[in-house]
């Protein structure tokens, strides 16, 4: 009996040795699935057409309506950090082909957004760094960017075919 | 010990999951601008002078060659055609007498400001000027006939010819 005592203490030392090292932790996984951003152009330049110089300084400007468009694609509802900058053009290759001189313009873009429409209505400004919310359409975040901008022309300005390349990078 | 364990696999788990929800796209697009020069055009003589002519009971026809007419010198956009115009000019007098009537004729020799090759230029028509040193160059000569119809009295006359040139 005695003995029966001392085997029962023991099974129940045990139990309490092996209760103690199970350990509940309680936990909840949780995931948000976001949408990838995407951004594609619909036109395949900003294009200031051809402007003919005066002798004088003036500042050419380009509606937003007439430049280019950009389709962003990602989570609906979900804000995006919408960013741009100001770019140089160069004439140098044109010179490099018909002579002349190299000169640089300066193009600042003018952006609005136009929310889910493909359609140039109800324009809202967009600057440079600003979050903007994307619209939902068909369980997709839809905004519609439209390009225009300013070149800033000199009196002196050398003539030519001018490029360059603007950039715009959208962030969740 | 294995309690903190877990506590901080979940949480480098959740901080993986929000590190995966950023999302940056980036896309670049080129601008254009062509720059056109504007026209100019350098006279390099005003007036064309027929001087004196004596006047019979016939009609008479009077002409001046280009060469020995007015020049002109067009610089503009190179590559870019310009377009030419011009029409007759009926000459009058001070007195606002009708007199002769002078048909134009226009020659170009490119970029040559001398007298070689001419082409002729038919009103209203694009041409191409030639490329020198980053512009487009077009030497214009202008001549032409001055009719004089019997009816036309003695006196000065005089009249202005316009010529056009336009992109």
């Amino acid at each position: 009996m005695k003995l029966f005592g001392k085997l029962f203490t023991f099974i129940v030392f045990l139990c309490s040795i092996s209760s103690a090292q199970v350990v509940s932790v309680p936990g909840v996984a949780r995931v948000n699935m976001i949408k990838p951003l995407s951004i594609t152009s619909i036109n395949s330049s900003i294009n200031f057409g051809e402007i003919i110089l005066t002798g004088s300084a003036f500042v050419y400007d380009l509606h937003p309506s007439q430049g280019a468009i950009f389709r962003i694609e990602g989570h609906p509802a979900r804000n995006v950090v919408i960013s741009y900058s100001s770019t140089s053009l160069s004439n140098a290759q044109w010179v490099s082909q018909y002579g002349g001189t190299v000169g640089s313009l300066n193009y600042s873009p003018n952006v609005v957004h136009t929310g889910s429409s493909s359609v140039y209505q109800s324009p809202q400004p967009v600057t440079n760094g600003g979050s903007y919310q994307l619209q939902e359409v068909n369980r997709n975040g839809i905004l519609y960017i439209w390009v225009g901008g300013t070149l800033n022309i000199q009196a002196n300005q050398p003539i030519g075919d001018y490029t360059g390349t603007f950039n715009i990078t959208v962030t969740y | 010990m294995k309690t903190k364990i877990y506590f901080s696999l979940i949480f480098l788990f959740v901080l993986t999951l929000n590190l995966q929800g950023q999302n940056n796209e980036q896309i670049n697009l080129q601008v254009n601008a062509s720059l056109k020069r504007g026209i100019s055009v350098i006279s390099e003589s005003t007036v064309l002078d027929f001087g004196e002519i004596i006047l019979n009971n016939s009609q008479q026809i009077v002409t001046k060659t280009p060469a020995e007419g007015l020049r002109f010198k067009i610089i503009s956009h190179p590559e870019k055609p310009v377009l030419i115009d011009y029409g007759f000019v009926q000459l009058s007098s001070n007195e606002n007498q009708i007199g002769p009537t002078f048909i134009t004729k226009l020659v170009h020799t490119g970029s040559n400001s001398n007298y070689i090759d001419p082409v002729e230029i038919q009103p209203g028509t694009y041409y191409q000027p030639q490329i020198q040193n980053g512009e487009g160059i077009l030497n214009v000569w202008v001549g032409g006939s001055l009719i004089i119809d019997q009816s036309n009295l003695q006196g000065d006359y005089s009249g202005t010819l316009i010529i056009s040139i336009a992109y």
